[in-house]
């Protein structure tokens, strides 16, 4: 386990080199220059002894190579530069943004954790059952229908028709609740199905009728081997799963005018703040290499044999 | 052996799921409850008679000397020296502002008596220290004439400000109105070195209002200034709700979540079929402005076929743009007659509406010589066919809009306009590049207007309508005018000098006008005088909630 451990964190060091000069060339392949969304966000004209006057500031006069280290040294430290608008550190603007985007992936994991158990369970015990139905209807339209329209649509349900719930913002328990179930939605249709699937898989393997045949307890064969063996392929793709909840999130926050990481990204591709679209990349590529690794241990803790090497 | 042959409770492993539960509510919950709502009644900052009012973003540090903060706020937090009302200045931070004859310099009479936010005196020696942070990094203001034309500056006394010229320039107080960079900050809210450029150490000024709470991309709270100098607002306070999606904001005024929807200057926050659906519901109010600015389709005036003024007239009576107008905005904008509408100074000249004339269209194209050969839809002149680009903002729904109408409308004379939708900045890029043939654009509105917006398509890199001039025989001559009209110091002269630059402009056919931009805002029904100043502001000191 050590020996896998050690080998998993050594290839985070590539990837993320390589996701910084993704980043660090992303801001150069813009249609717009760096200087002129400078000058832009700043009202300043664009003449030559302001163009000269930005670079300056922004270090673009150096080569390229030179830019790259120095911009790599400060990224290290987690230091982006400042926004171009509100004179801020991008470092607490992305670190805020994360905290919200934070707490509604939390709040999502809670529904997808609640949710999946629920129909992937009862869907796996009656087949073909109203759980099951209901679960596979939930799972078309949850990958059918948009996540904006999804959004809208609990908007009007749960917070115009009903009155129940908020609308928009952050500012009790109860906001999150919308935004979270929507950003839910769509994962919930895969898991459910995956785990039903999984564990209709693993009732029919010869290790339970040999479990069976030893006399163990039907509830502890579920337990400790159905349920467990069927976590397996969720606990792989967790990893990805939780990149896209950061990630996916862009569109709920911008529905539920939730402040996350998405409003932050908008707002930054909007405006061409580029210190702001360059932390960001790094911080979610960041967030999907450490979720990545952590779902490899989780499936490592849960399979013997992906800790032993033989699977890997 | 089946699934089904199991006789297993449903809950097998409860347990450590019930305690993910625990440690996700915990998160959540130390999360969340750590975001005061602004309206939690034990809050002392919160004020009793407040509103939440729903805008696309709140930035930054609230700066008054820099481009961060949002217009609308530093009008709430700063005051001007003088103000802006109907084209004319009028008294605000000086009660008196004296011009010498020769226009070279200004000198302000101070308001007594007047203290900022955190109780502190306002008084001349305040100003400077304002001005020299200003002046420190002039290059950020280098757009504003009053700035590179500024020769020095000195207190005469505690409550006498002097500003001297190297050359008059008339627009100085329009532009020392304007809602940046002259506001003034409270002494304890400079950095160590007296600079605000790095930032400042509290927002401290002497508006109506005072910031008492902020949370990026959540919402502002303001409450009134206590030491306020004029008429205090009738509303105890209010929250601006950072609500960036349009129809989340629509959602929020009808679950009342938001007393008031105030969509300026571009923000789109609320649609026109949103507004008119208020409009329409008796639940709700909705108020409408004057003209703000005026949006135009700008001809390239410098590339062929369009750099012959017969074609550009055909092009300009080809459109029906009453009708573009109408369909677009229905009755919340009207179509611009002119480049700038009456109430701007020195704009009252009464030039004619470019008329629908499509048959004159159609016959100023023939003498032109673009001939519509028999059986085709497009005009040619010498195998040539009349093609052109218009280019949009893609993300800007009302460009995306008359985009399509101009391509038909123009399609009706023999004139195949190609569409090309770019994200705006690689939209401004081009513009700046001059690298259109249409495109579209907008002037400045007040308290610019008309001498920023004319200036600039005095200078190439400045403006997305300078090509919509730059191709005019006399380009030189018109730009020369620009430029001297800012240093007339008789009044007259100055009157006949824009008469003959917007007639010039006018008759030039590269600077269509499209529309007279207006403020649009929907409130809920208890919410009374919701009013309107500039493109960008958001005046709140008379509105009143029932």
């Amino acid at each position: 386990m050590k020996r896998f451990l050690i080998r998993q964190a050594f290839l985070i060091f590539p990837v993320a080199l390589l996701v910084s000069l993704l980043a660090f060339s992303l801001v150069r392949v813009f249609p717009s220059d760096v200087v002129a969304s400078y000058l832009k966000a700043h009202q300043q004209t664009y003449t030559p002894e302001n163009v000269a006057m930005v670079k300056a500031r922004l270090g673009l006069d150096k080569p390229i190579i030179e830019q790259y280290f120095d911009w790599l040294k400060n990224a290290a430290r987690f230091d982006f530069g400042l926004s171009y608008y509100g004179n801020l550190k991008v470092s607490n603007i992305i670190l805020m943004g994360l905290k919200s985007t934070l707490q509604l992936t939390m709040a999502t994991i809670v529904w997808l954790l609640a949710v999946t158990y629920f129909l992937g369970v009862y869907a796996a015990k009656k087949p073909n059952g109203l759980v099951d139905n209901l679960s596979r209807i939930v799972a078309i339209l949850g990958n059918a229908v948009p996540i904006f329209v999804v959004g809208f649509l609990l908007i009007q349900i749960f917070a115009l028709k009903l009155g129940w719930l908020p609308v928009s913002g952050k500012l009790s328990l109860k906001h999150v609740i919308l935004p979270s179930l929507t950003l839910a939605l769509g994962n919930i249709c895969v898991y459910a199905r995956m785990l039903r699937n999984e564990m209709l898989d693993n009732a029919e393997k010869p290790y339970v009728f040999y479990a069976k045949a030893r006399g163990l307890r039907t509830p502890w064969i579920f337990r400790k081997h159905v349920f467990k063996n069927s976590l397996l392929p969720m606990a792989g793709t967790s990893g990805i799963c939780f990149g896209h909840l950061i990630c996916g999130s862009v569109i709920v926050e911008n529905v539920f005018a939730w402040p996350g990481l998405g409003s932050i990204i908008t707002y930054a591709i909007l405006s061409r703040n580029y210190p702001v679209i360059q932390g960001y990349v790094v911080c979610v590529a960041l967030i999907f290499i450490v979720a990545n690794l952590l779902s490899d241990i989780l499936t490592a803790l849960l399979d013997p044999r992906v800790r032993l090497g033989s699977a890997l | 052996m089946g699934f089904k042959e199991f006789k297993m409770r449903p809950n097998p492993s409860f347990k450590p799921i019930l305690a993910w539960f625990s440690c996700l509510g915990l998160i959540l919950f130390w999360g969340c409850s750590g975001e005061k709502a602004p309206e939690t009644p034990d809050k002392p900052t919160v004020p009793k008679v407040t509103i939440e009012v729903a805008v696309a973003n709140v930035h930054g540090d609230f700066n008054p000397h820099l481009y961060d903060a949002d217009g609308f706020v530093q009008v709430f937090l700063y005051d001007s020296l003088v103000g802006q009302q109907n084209g004319q200045s009028v008294p605000a931070l000086a009660e008196s502002s004296e011009i010498s004859k020769d226009g070279l310099e200004i000198v302000f009479r101070l308001r007594p008596g007047v203290k900022f936010s955190d109780g502190s005196p306002f008084d001349a020696h305040n100003v400077k220290k304002n001005f020299d942070a200003i002046m420190s990094h002039p290059e950020d203001y280098d757009w504003m004439g009053v700035v590179t034309s500024m020769e020095g500056y000195e207190v005469v006394n505690d409550l006498t400000f002097k500003v001297t010229f190297k050359v008059p320039y008339y627009a100085a107080l329009q532009e020392f109105s304007s809602a940046r960079p002259f506001r003034m900050l409270g002494e304890a809210a400079f950095m160590e070195d007296g600079s605000t450029v790095s930032g400042i150490k509290a927002p401290i000024g002497t508006g109506p209002w005072k910031l008492d709470q902020y949370e990026s991309g959540q919402y502002a709270v303001f409450s009134k200034n206590p030491h306020y100098w004029g008429q205090s607002p009738k509303l105890d306070g209010f929250t601006l709700r950072i609500i960036p999606q349009g129809e989340t904001a629509v959602s929020s005024l009808k679950a009342g979540e938001i007393d008031l929807i105030y969509d300026f200057f571009e923000s789109e926050l609320m649609n026109i079929s949103s507004f008119e659906a208020f409009q329409k519901d008796e639940n709700f109010k909705t108020f409408v402005s004057g003209p703000m600015f005026t949006r135009v389709m700008t001809i390239n005036t410098t590339r062929p076929p369009l750099n012959n003024l017969i074609v550009r007239k055909a092009i300009a009576l080809a459109l029906d743009r009453e009708n573009m107008v109408k369909n677009v905005f229905h009755e919340t904008e009207t179509v611009a007659s002119s480049y700038f509408f009456s109430k701007i100074p020195y704009c009252d000249l009464g030039l004619k509406s470019y008329p629908y004339e499509p048959r004159m269209a159609r016959a100023l194209l023939d003498a032109a010589g673009w001939i519509l050969p028999e059986g085709q839809s497009v005009r040619s002149k010498d195998g040539t066919p009349f093609e052109i680009g218009l280019y949009y903002d893609s993300t800007n729904v009302v460009h995306r809009a008359f985009a399509q109408i101009i391509q038909a409308q123009l399609g009706e004379v023999g004139i195949k306009v190609n569409l090309t939708g770019e994200e705006s900045a690689a939209y401004l890029s081009r513009g700046k590049a001059g690298d259109f043939d249409l495109n579209f654009s907008v002037s400045w509105g007040e308290p610019y207007d008309p001498h920023s917006t004319l200036n600039g398509l005095a200078t190439k890199s400045e403006s997305l309508d300078y090509l919509g001039v730059a191709g005019l025989p006399n380009y030189d001559e018109l730009a020369q005018k620009i430029t001297d009209v800012l240093h007339e110091t008789s009044e007259d002269l100055r009157q006949e000098t824009y008469r003959e630059i917007l007639t010039a402009i006018h008759e030039g056919y590269g600077i269509v006008p499209l529309s007279y931009k207006t403020n649009r805002a929907a409130a809920q029904k208890n919410l009374e005088g919701v009013e309107f100043h500039f493109s960008y502001d958001l005046p709140l000191s008379n509105t009143v909630k029932r």
